[in-house]
């Protein structure tokens, strides 16, 4: 080869080609995905829960999408009652779709298990629920009180991870956390044709 | 729920073709010829007569036959090229 | 003392030597087309600077990449493990290492190794060592601003691209674009016709890396439009960037060790615009089976499938290259490494492309075998090959050898036995924790406690790795600092027990 011209254009070309099928392509079709009625926006409070979520590196080891049943156990595992659609996402962003199952799946674990206090206890100290959990303890989200103010939120912390004194209360943080993945509710039933209108369909000729 | 869609296929075949276009206008161009002497510009001069010490004897003959007279592996030599 | 060619039938008796020289072909005089000894000092004196900076930059990221890496995989044998402060939590110390290793130490010491490369190839000294080492020394505080930001919670949430979009990013681009236009003015101001091979994919990567990085980071998508960008990033960093420019390495490299041109030139050329045609188009198998149109995830897996072509190409070229001269790994412990790389890159393309298909997807999707893969990609070949250029390229610069054989010895056999430890036990811990959690009647209990033991292994083989580390590292300051005076007169490895291979 002895010209640049054609290393760059050749170059571009091949990544513009890829960029035009799997981002702006994608893009156009998806921005027409509308949510669906059930599907609420979220509150500020789980806002600030999901920035806890992001900030944390929640998605490192825990999923949320529900795979098609056809070729996977998702939903045989219970965690949801269909396969996840664009519609699903549509007030995401990020998106926290995961790449990693080193916990469960979250996509509905807000029907799946519907107790702040779990949570909370959970996140303090998974292993005070679930003796066989990998999952970190994130004490940092909680403060170590001498007494509980009025108001404050007090887990009820088991034996060997309860404090020697004192009481452990939760911070915003953890429960604008809790907030978040109680909001986690995606069983609805799935909006017809996979969220796409009519009119995004480009005329067939 | 777009895939059977003309107009995409359409598109990304329109899309997909200046990469062609590119290829053609280099083989037009000579772009790909002279391959053995590009593959070779990579080397100093006489860094391919340097007798290399785990060739065996055929390999050595026929670096000979291709590159010329073999020089000798001085350790001092050596060292550029290793 | 020149040894006269055994089979004299090309060259009539009488003028052999002044023939023989020039046989090839009669067209090329090679007198003009090599470059001589003087002329490749001089023009790798014009780069020295900004190369010996980025590799003592890459270096520290190397060990800082290390102890973070550690830490979180430390942090699955003992969850309790530092998990008081949020800096230290798992979610932050992870992508902490992946950014460390991606941005901080294989993509510092790349534009070192295309800064050597290029005008070694375009036969003409650096042109703007100066931005080039502007840029270097941008996209490190970028990089370092950005992690210092994402431990202390500042992240754009997404895999591959957390680093701040609005102090990290724009640093990183202005250092890329930096360093890319000098390596672009460089080939403009080239002196040789042809282009070789190692110029295109060095040259293409850093437009390509640009665009991916300015793409992957606008803060404009979202739901799983933000997913599909997330993954368009994420897979093409490594194929239009680690990959390529390591390829380039290597082709440059491992033929000029060995001693004989690349095997085909043609299949090369098939290896490159196969890789540039495919490689992009392969990021949706990170989400088989996901919430995205059917149509994109069928595109990426025909892509990955497509992608045996061109890494079959590379591999057969690389191979071939080498192939019945293996006895040279004993005499140069860059080739050793380089050799390593592409043996790993072939492995890990084809792992890839198994991993994309569906049937054996829906076992390995989401569990340690993705790390196990990763890590065989970005370490077996990408940090190998790197390895392999700094042992070969520091010398040169430096004006002396690397001070003991020993330690490189050292180095290797620890990686290397640290790496096939980690990919072999963490690869199958993830088929076993895959095929649990494929089976519904298991708990999810089951798919934990299957994958534990072998997190434990990965952790052992991460103190190995980090002491191989340790040992490069010191080994490096060692070279620097040790002075011109005892110089060398042999390089390591020449002469001496091989590492590997029983000595006969």
């Amino acid at each position: 080869m002895t010209r640049i011209s054609i290393l760059l254009l050749g170059a571009l070309a091949t990544l513009i080609f890829a960029l035009v099928i799997l981002v702006i392509m994608p893009g156009a079709l998806l921005s027409s995905v509308k949510a669906p009625p059930q599907l609420k926006p979220y509150t500020d409070q789980e806002l600030l829960g999901r920035h806890v979520y992001i900030q944390n590196g929640c998605v490192y080891c825990h999923s949320q999408q529900v795979r098609d049943p056809a070729f996977t156990s998702d939903v045989a595992r219970g965690w949801g009652n269909r396969p996840s659609v664009p519609a699903d996402y549509v007030y995401d962003k990020p998106h926290l779709l995961g790449t990693m199952r080193t916990g469960p799946d979250l996509m509905n674990v807000g029907s799946r298990l519907p107790d702040p206090q779990w949570h909370l206890l959970h996140i303090y100290q998974p292993r005070a629920l679930v003796p066989w959990s990998i999952m970190p303890s994130y004490s940092f989200l909680f403060e170590h009180k001498q007494t509980a103010a009025p108001g404050d939120t007090v887990l009820n912390v088991p034996k060997p991870y309860a404090p020697t004194t004192g009481v452990i209360v939760a911070t915003d943080e953890a429960k604008a956390l809790v907030a978040y993945l109680l909001a986690l509710k995606h069983d609805y039933p799935a909006p017809a044709e996979e969220g796409v209108t009519p009119a995004a369909t480009a005329p067939t000729p | 729920m777009f895939a059977n869609s003309i107009t995409v296929i359409i598109l990304s075949l329109l899309v997909g073709l200046p990469p062609l276009i590119f290829m053609a206008w280099g083989l037009r161009t000579g772009q790909f010829e002279n391959l053995d002497e590009t593959s070779e510009s990579i080397f100093e001069e006489e860094e391919l007569r340097y007798l290399r010490p785990w060739e065996k004897p055929a390999q050595v003959s026929e670096r000979a036959r291709t590159y010329g007279a073999l020089l000798p592996a001085s350790r001092e030599g050596w060292k550029k090229w290793l | 003392m020149a040894i006269n060619p055994s089979d004299s039938k090309v060259s009539p008796p009488g003028k052999k030597t002044v023939e023989a020289a020039t046989r090839r072909d009669s067209t090329i005089d090679h007198s003009q087309v090599r470059i001589n000894v003087a002329e490749a000092a001089r023009i790798d004196r014009s780069s020295r600077l900004p190369v010996l900076v980025g590799f003592a930059l890459a270096i520290l990221w190397l060990l800082e990449g290390t102890i973070l890496g550690d830490i979180a995989s430390f942090k699955f044998d003992f969850p309790d493990f530092l998990s008081g402060q949020a800096y230290l939590t798992f979610g932050r110390i992870r992508p902490g290492h992946l950014n460390a290793m991606i941005y901080g130490w294989a993509s510092t010491a790349m534009f070192s190794v295309s800064l050597w490369m290029m005008p070694r190839l375009c036969r003409t000294p650096l042109r703007w060592p100066g931005v080039a080492l502007g840029g270097i020394i941008i996209w490190n505080i970028g990089v370092y601003l950005g992690i210092i930001l994402l431990l202390a919670g500042v992240t754009d949430g997404l895999e591959w691209l957390e680093l701040d979009h609005r102090t990290a990013d724009p640093l990183m681009v202005i250092g890329v674009a930096m360093v890319g236009a000098s390596i672009w003015r460089t080939l403009a101001a080239r002196n040789v016709e042809h282009l070789y091979v190692s110029v295109w994919y060095v040259a293409a990567s850093y437009p390509w890396v640009a665009l991916i990085f300015i793409a992957g980071n606008l803060p404009i998508y979202t739901g799983v439009e933000s997913a599909a960008v997330n993954w368009f990033y994420g897979h093409n960093a490594l194929g239009l960037w680690l990959t390529t420019i390591n390829l380039g390495l290597i082709y440059y490299l491992l033929p000029k060790i060995v001693g004989r041109p690349i095997y085909s030139y043609w299949l090369s050329l098939i290896g490159f615009w196969g890789l540039a045609l495919f490689y992009s188009l392969n990021g949706m198998h990170h989400l088989i089976g996901g919430p995205m149109p059917s149509w994109m995830i069928a595109t990426s897996i025909t892509a990955s499938i497509l992608m045996v072509i061109p890494v079959v190409a590379v591999g057969i070229n690389q191979h071939m290259t080498i192939a019945g001269r293996f006895g040279a790994l004993r005499y140069s412990p860059a080739l050793t490494f380089l050799v390593l790389a592409a043996m790993s890159y072939t492995a890990v393309s084809l792992q890839g492309i198994m991993t994309a298909l569906v049937s054996v997807n829906r076992i390995t999707h989401f569990t340690h075998w993705t790390i196990a893969h990763s890590h065989l990609g970005v370490y077996m070949f990408v940090t190998m090959a790197l390895f392999g250029g700094i042992y070969y390229i520091l010398p040169r610069l430096i004006g002396r050898e690397w001070p003991s054989a020993n330690l490189i010895r050292a180095h290797f056999l620890l990686v290397g036995l640290g790496m096939v430890i980690y990919v072999v036990t963490l690869g199958g811990g993830g088929v076993l924790q895959g095929l649990q959690m494929l089976d519904p009647s298991q708990s999810f209990e089951a798919s934990v406690n299957a994958a534990r033991p072998w997190l434990l292994t990965r952790s052992f083989a991460a103190v190995l790795i980090s002491a191989g580390h340790v040992v490069f590292a010191a080994h490096a300051l060692m070279l620097v600092l040790r002075g011109r005076s005892p110089v060398r007169e042999e390089p390591p490895f020449f002469f001496i027990r091989p590492v590997l291979v029983k000595h006969e």
